[in-house]
């Protein structure tokens, strides 16, 4: 019996979701979708290629120290003057800068609409408290926070991520905050307290869910945001430490031989500028997509 | 009514803080509900009437503790649910429930109509397996009149009529003993309108529900009521039978408001002249001293100015706050 109702439901046409109302639109756009094949290539080359050679970054090839740009040869775009293969240093930078990222932004806009969604929709001395907090991080100068990680963690990766993070979870908490307090008095919170949800349950299944639309758009945005920090930490030197590399150390290394041998510099600056004008795309596309005052 | 009654207000008060600004101290008070008492059996239907901003659909929330600036005692089987722990207020909110005035807005837009109307028996028995759930949504989909085809939908294909089925849906699924309904079809179009009331008396009929029903539309009210409260600035004004009020209505503002209703054929040659009121109601903010009417009302007196008339029990079909009634 169940089962036939089961299989007829599946059969009926299925309602358009918002989500994927708003996808439909998405796709529909396509220089937001070119943007995406960027990324994956990217994304598929700092991830796959570096597998195909046989060393890695850090290796030095002593026999071809600073070696110019010869596509024929073992290194397609010369080494440096370690004897260090530059493609490959860049694409393995990029993982480190991708991963970084990506990461960094999921659990920033997790951590931010979680903390929004409990905070805007408890309201009252909750709310006061948890949004002072949210003033008190945004006012204390950024670099500040980040030795003070650095201090109290050590310079590794987990206290870079974890800079990233603090740094960007901030501004979306706030975000969600706001749509929060709105959904606060919506029909359907009442209608749910009074079909005894609890709290807790209201903010899982109600307010979390209808707070994310908003926040998505934002949430592209911080993924170049956290691979720009990380960059920025990462040329001041207190991001990726030698001799592992991402992006920024690259770029900050190229930048000191600006003069002598420009490829240092242009090869994981034109990386990170078409990741970042991609995201950009793709941020827009989004935007676009779900921006509730275009319906 | 026989037996003790279902549920039983007494003097539920509802006053919002308004604070001018940060820094300012004193905070102004409205009153949105001020001292409403009443009581309503099982099976028993009660319309409340009054224009905007009297008080109703707050007493509505307050009533389900959907409001936590409520004072006063709501009584549900001789239990306050003012005091009750919220694990025994849970297991009272079974058997109370709302429907709410706009009805797209009463539903979450993440969801589908299949999740949104079995939402609040997963809640309360989170024990149920997932085709026990599907197939009571789908049984009380048939009941109000949704086909089994849209279970996968989301709440913004549907038209009002339809997200007002859902919403009724979504609480007949708990088969409670009272439902509240905040002016069910006052943002729906007539024809529509009259399909959602006769569901309404259908299903109180089918199985034996009480109804608290905030309403402005008379004719409705009549239709669909045992009885009948008239609110005026969070005050009960008058409060009667059905055949009381529409009949020989007591209360000057009563009157006004039946009056104003519209109306067709021989009863336009109604029995009570047509009065129509000047002015506004005065600012719950501050209600003036005495009667909170006396500002618009015709028979305004000396002693309205000063004294507020209480709600006087002489006529059991028919009480009335007021120092001249009718």
């Amino acid at each position: 019996m169940s089962d036939a109702i089961t299989a007829q439901l599946d059969q009926d046409v299925r309602g358009i979701s918002p989500l994927r109302a708003s996808w439909l639109r998405f796709s529909r756009n396509r220089l937001a979708v070119a943007s995406c094949g960027v990324m994956a290539l990217i994304c598929l080359m700092c991830f796959a290629l570096p597998l195909c050679f046989p060393f890695t970054g850090n290796d030095a090839d002593f026999a071809n120290l600073s070696a110019p740009v010869n596509l024929a040869s073992i290194h397609p775009f010369g080494t440096d003057d370690l004897g260090r293969d530059l493609f490959l240093r860049t694409l393995e930078g990029g993982r480190m800068s991708l991963l970084l990222g990506f990461f960094g932004a999921i659990v920033s806009v997790v951590v931010s609409v979680c903390y929004g969604a409990v905070a805007g929709y408890l309201g009252g001395k909750i709310d006061a408290l948890m949004m002072r907090t949210v003033d008190v991080l945004l006012s204390t100068p950024f670099m500040f926070l980040v030795i003070l990680i650095n201090l109290m963690l050590g310079r590794t990766n987990a206290s870079l991520f974890l800079a990233v993070v603090i740094g960007l979870w901030l501004t979306p908490s706030i975000i969600a905050r706001s749509q929060a307090v709105s959904l606060r008095n919506r029909e359907f919170i009442y209608a749910a307290r009074a079909g005894g949800m609890s709290s807790a349950q209201i903010i899982v299944q109600h307010v979390i869910p209808n707070s994310v639309n908003v926040v998505i758009v934002y949430s592209s945005l911080l993924v170049l945001e956290a691979i720009l920090t990380e960059s920025f930490l990462s040329f001041l030197g207190l991001g990726i430490q030698p001799p592992n590399a991402s992006w920024g150390t690259l770029i900050a290394e190229g930048a000191q031989q600006l003069e002598s041998d420009p490829r240092l510099l242009i090869l994981p600056g034109a990386f990170l500028a078409l990741t970042l004008l991609s995201l950009n795309y793709i941020t827009d596309g989004l935007r676009d997509a779900f921006d509730p005052n275009d319906r | 009514m026989n037996g003790p009654p279902l549920l039983t207000v007494n003097n539920l008060t509802v006053h919002f803080r308004l604070r001018r600004s940060l820094l300012e101290r004193s905070s102004v008070v409205v009153k949105a509900v001020d001292g409403v008492g009443f009581s309503l059996g099982t099976g028993e239907s009660l319309g409340v009437v009054g224009e905007s901003g009297c008080g109703k659909s707050t007493l509505g929330k307050a009533i389900l503790q959907l409001v936590p600036e409520s004072r006063g005692e709501v009584i549900w089987l001789g239990q306050d649910l003012g005091t009750a722990s919220s694990s025994s207020l849970r297991m009272i909110r079974r058997e109370m429930q709302m429907i709410f005035q706009d009805p797209l807005a009463s539903l979450d837009p993440k969801m589908t109509v299949e999740r949104i109307i079995g939402l609040p028996l997963r809640t309360f028995f989170p024990g149920l397996s997932r085709d026990e759930v599907r197939r009571k949504v789908l049984e009380v989909m048939e009941e109000v009149g949704l086909p089994r085809s849209v279970a996968g939908r989301y709440p913004h294909q549907f038209s009002g009529g339809q997200c007002q089925r859902i919403g009724i849906a979504r609480v007949l699924i708990m088969r409670p003993k009272l439902i509240v309904c905040d002016e069910p079809t006052s943002a729906l179009d007539i024809s529509v309108q009259a399909q959602i009331i006769n569901l309404l008396l259908q299903l109180r009929q089918d199985y034996q529900m009480s109804l608290l029903f905030i309403s402005h539309n008379l004719a409705v009210v009549r239709h669909l009521c045992d009885r009948v409260m008239v609110l005026y600035m969070g005050k009960v004004v008058e409060i009667g039978t059905r055949d009381a009020i529409f009949a020989s209505p007591r209360h000057p503002y009563t009157r006004v408001l039946l009056n104003a209703a519209p109306r067709v054929g021989n009863e336009a040659r109604g029995h009570y002249s047509r009065v129509s009121l000047q002015g506004e109601p005065g600012s719950p903010v501050n209600p003036p001293p005495g009667c909170r009417f006396q500002g618009r009302c015709p028979r305004a007196s000396e002693i309205c100015r000063k004294e507020e008339p209480q709600l006087n029990g002489a006529r059991e079909s028919n009480q009335v706050a007021c120092h001249h009634p009718h």
